[in-house]
This record gives structure tokens, sequence and C-alpha cells, in this order.
């Protein structure tokens, strides 16, 4: 046993440091609105950057800001709000998104006011951006219905939407182009009041955080997120 | 008793492992303005009434399920047995797809009661109650079958001479017998189903007065305003410590 166990430690020391030294490991903390499209931005950088690993923790941004906060160790953080950045940064203006109410592609739903008629429809809680953009855009349009609802990240909103659990849902339109084949978005009239700007910053610096920063907001990438239903003007 | 050092040694970090934290959490509270952090009062209410009803379904249910389980000699009894257990080792996540799967407006019951009723369980305080008894129940299976074993087999032998129904056999020789576990159980199942979390979101959503509950708010409020989280996660800490306090001694025995 005693043999055994240092065979086993010897192992261990001897591969760790091998392949930590081999592949260095950049930490992106992002708003779970972007799992698609990062996870693929990522892909890609790995692919022309050898040697270099991106990991992804997605999760709504104001837990982000708070794990930030308390010292979970970023290298860049992408926020879906200006208020959830300020906690940790002032940040650059990045990409916006914009809620939109989503149903499926067959739904009697065809207008946002349907929501004020017998609907079972959620939205995010007025904590966090998603919930926040949906709460001034409902706002404009009047609407005085409740929501079943208050999902603590957009992701679990979308899950209860393609799951039939509900008939509609306000949720990001970078969302529903996610999902097109199976559901389709109402816009809101007021776009703006609709609207989350996303805000980045790169938290530590080496060359190839600095170069995924720049990679994140190149042309390509930018126009990538545009495709996903994203909007980089 | 004596102790070797290194059992001291371990067993003294088992033990900071688990008590530090909780101490952590009590050096952040606010306390200063402690009851006026807790200014929502209505998911509090809520778990404490969906736990109960949870806790005493789990018991309607589970003790029975226990007794069959400590007498039986079925196969089909001793192939069921080990799946009544799964809720406690199943991630919560799992739990909630689970329970979607069968009572959500398509789900495999859920879509007959959907279509006949009109009516559908996720989003409603009934479904905080269903998640409830669902992880609930394992505990009191387990606490009872062991207890229902243990019973001295005398007493019952003594019944069987004296003509007892089976029904007065469980009724009148092994309830009786078995207050302090069947109490134990219960209380353990309603600590389990006031800290469900994850399941809950998934089945129940979170709508304050219907189905907001005490840790999602907590969760909440992590985001907004960390204080008010700290305070209510305080408060919940202290009903549960109370709780266990309480139960040391029933605990034990039933554990024996």
């Amino acid at each position: 046993m005693r043999k055994f166990l240092i065979f086993f430690l010897i192992i261990s020391c001897s591969t760790i440091p091998t392949s930590a030294n081999a592949k260095t490991r950049i930490v992106v903390f992002a708003a779970s609105s972007l799992i698609e499209p990062f996870s693929e931005l990522g892909k890609r950088f790995e692919k022309k950057n050898p040697g270099n690993v991106v990991i992804f923790s997605f999760e709504s941004s104001s837990i982000l800001a708070t794990q930030i906060v308390n010292g979970a160790k970023a290298d860049i953080f992408v926020s879906a709000s200006p208020e959830d950045m300020l906690k940790v940064d002032k940040g650059f203006d990045y990409i916006k998104n914009r809620v939109v109410l989503a149903i499926p592609t067959k739904s009697k739903i065809t207008r946002i006011s349907d929501l004020n008629g017998d609907v079972d429809w959620i939205q995010c809680s007025h904590e966090v951006p998603c919930g926040r953009a949906a709460d001034s855009a409902l706002r404009v349009e009047k609407i005085t219905a409740s929501p079943v609802s208050l999902e603590p990240n957009v992701k679990s909103g979308v899950s209860k939407l393609l799951m039939g659990e509900v008939d509609a849902a306000i949720i990001y339109n970078s969302d529903v182009v996610t999902n097109s084949k199976k559901l389709k978005a109402i816009e809101f009239g007021d776009r703006k009041s609709a609207s989350t700007q996303y805000k980045i910053v790169q938290l530590r610096n080496s060359k190839i955080i600095t170069k995924l920063f720049s990679y994140l907001n190149s042309p390509e990438s930018l126009k990538f997120l545009d495709k996903k239903g994203f909007d980089s003007k | 008793m004596k102790f070797g050092a290194k059992t001291k040694l371990f067993a003294a970090l088992g033990a900071f492992i688990i008590i530090t934290p909780l101490f952590a959490l009590l050096i952040k509270v606010p306390w200063r303005n402690f009851f006026y952090q807790l200014d929502s009062l209505t998911p509090i209410k809520l778990s404490l009434w969906t736990s109960v009803v949870a806790a005493g379904l789990a018991l309607l249910f589970g003790v029975p399920l226990a007794w069959i389980f400590a007498k039986s000699s079925s196969r089909t009894i001793a192939f069921i047995r080990p799946l009544v257990l799964t809720p406690m080792v199943l991630p919560p996540t799992v739990t909630g797809i689970a329970l979607l799967a069968l009572m959500g407006k398509r789900g495999l019951f859920g879509k007959y009661i959907y279509e006949v009723t009109g009516w559908s369980m996720p989003f409603t305080s009934a479904a905080v109650v269903l998640t409830g008894v669902f992880v609930g129940l394992p505990f009191i299976v387990l606490i009872c079958e062991s207890n229902f074993r243990q019973l001295p087999k005398e007493i019952e032998d003594a019944a069987i001479v004296d003509r007892a129904s089976s029904g007065e056999l469980f009724r009148d020789i092994a309830l009786p017998q078995s207050i302090s576990a069947i109490s134990t159980a219960g209380t353990l199942a309603w600590a389990r189903a006031i800290g469900e979390f994850g399941a809950t979101l998934m089945f129940a959503g979170s709508l304050p007065g219907s189905t907001q509950t005490w840790t999602m708010l907590i969760y909440q409020r992590l985001e907004i305003s960390p204080d008010s989280a700290y305070a209510f996660a305080a408060l919940m800490l202290i009903v549960s410590v109370t709780v266990v306090a309480f139960l040391r001694k029933p605990l034990r025995n039933s554990f024996r």
C-alpha cells in the first residue's frame, strides 16, 4: 500500500507541472448570455494560439462580480451591465444585447400586449441585467400582468421556455438566435429601453491575456457576435 | 478512553472543516441592524409551511414504505429499495429535470392533468412541496427501516400468538415503539426540504409569495445586498442548529 502511494505521488508530481508548463490557462469570467458565442471564440483562439487554454466561467454578471471582488482569479471579465462591472472596475463598452419576447415557433402569441392576457410567461429577476432590461421594456409597453416566475439568470428562463413549461419568456435576442429552430422573437417597440450595455475589462497583464483581450475586441469576433444576435455598433 | 495522536489530529480537522465556515458566516452578519436586514418574511413563511407539509407527507408515505422494506422478503421490494434512496445522491438539477419530466406541462402525468384540468404544477407552491417530499422521503425510509428491523422480536411474536392482524402489528406494536425514530426522520426530512434550492428553482421557479423560498431569497439578495443575504443566511443557520441540538438525543438513539 505504502509503495503504491509513493508511486502514485511520484507519478502525480511528475505529470502535473509539465502539463501546466506546456499550456497556459487564461481564465475568462463572462455573463451567462455569452455561453455559446464565447465558447466558440475560445476554441478559435486556442486553434490560432496553440499551447493556450481558455477557461470560461459563465454565470450571471452580478454573481461573477461578487466572486471577483472576493478574490476569484479572473484574467478577463465581461459583464452584461455597467452596474455589475462597476463593482470590479470601470471597464470598457463592449457589445449590446436586447431582450425580446421569445415564443415557440408555433404560438398563439403575436404581440407584446398579449402578455396581459391568459399567458404564462417568465422573465429574469430584478437584480440581474436581463431582468432590469425586461423591467424597463415592459414599463414602456404598459404591461401590468405578472410573470409566473422571476428566474435568477437568463439561461434558466431559456430552458423553461424550450421545455414548454411556459408560453413565453423575456430573454436575450442572442438566445433566440441560438435556438432559432424552436424559438422566434417579438421585438419590443422601444429597443433602447430593452437594451443592455456589456462591459469588458482585462484584470491581469500578460502577453497572452492581452492577445485574447484584443481578439475578443477584433472585427472578426464582433462580426461573429453580431451574427449571434448581439449588437456591436 | 484514550485516543491516538493521529486519530485526534484528523478528528480535529474534521470538526474544523465543518465549524469554521459557520463561524465565519456569523462574523460577517450585520448584527447591529440584523432585524432591519430581515425585511421580507414572505419567503421564510413559504419555506416554513411548504417544508412542514412536505415532511408530513413524506412521513405519511415513508413510514409504511419503511415497514414493508423491513418486513418483506419479496424480490420486487429488494429491487425497489435502492431506487427509493436515489434522491439522496441525485444532484439537484437532475431532481428538477426528473420532476419536470413527470409533472411538467408536457410531462408524463402532467400532460394529462393539464389537458383535463388546465392546471399544471410548475410555478406553484405545490411544486415546492412535491420537491420537498421527493428529497425528504429517503431519510424517512432509511431511518425508519433500520429502526423497524431493530425492534425486539419477542413483543411482535407475543402479539402474533395473540392473533394480532398484520395491520395491528404495525399500528399497535411497531409504531408506538418507534416514536423517537419517526420524529428524528421527520425532522431530517424537514431540514432537507427547507434547504433545497436547485431542484426547487428548476421545478417551481421563483416568485415572491408563491414559490420564492428562503434559500432562493438568500441567493438573490447576494446580488444586490450581501448584508441582507448574510442576515437571512444566519437566521437559517440559527434555525437549523436549534433543530439539530434539539435532535441530538433521539438522533443517537435511532442510529444505534
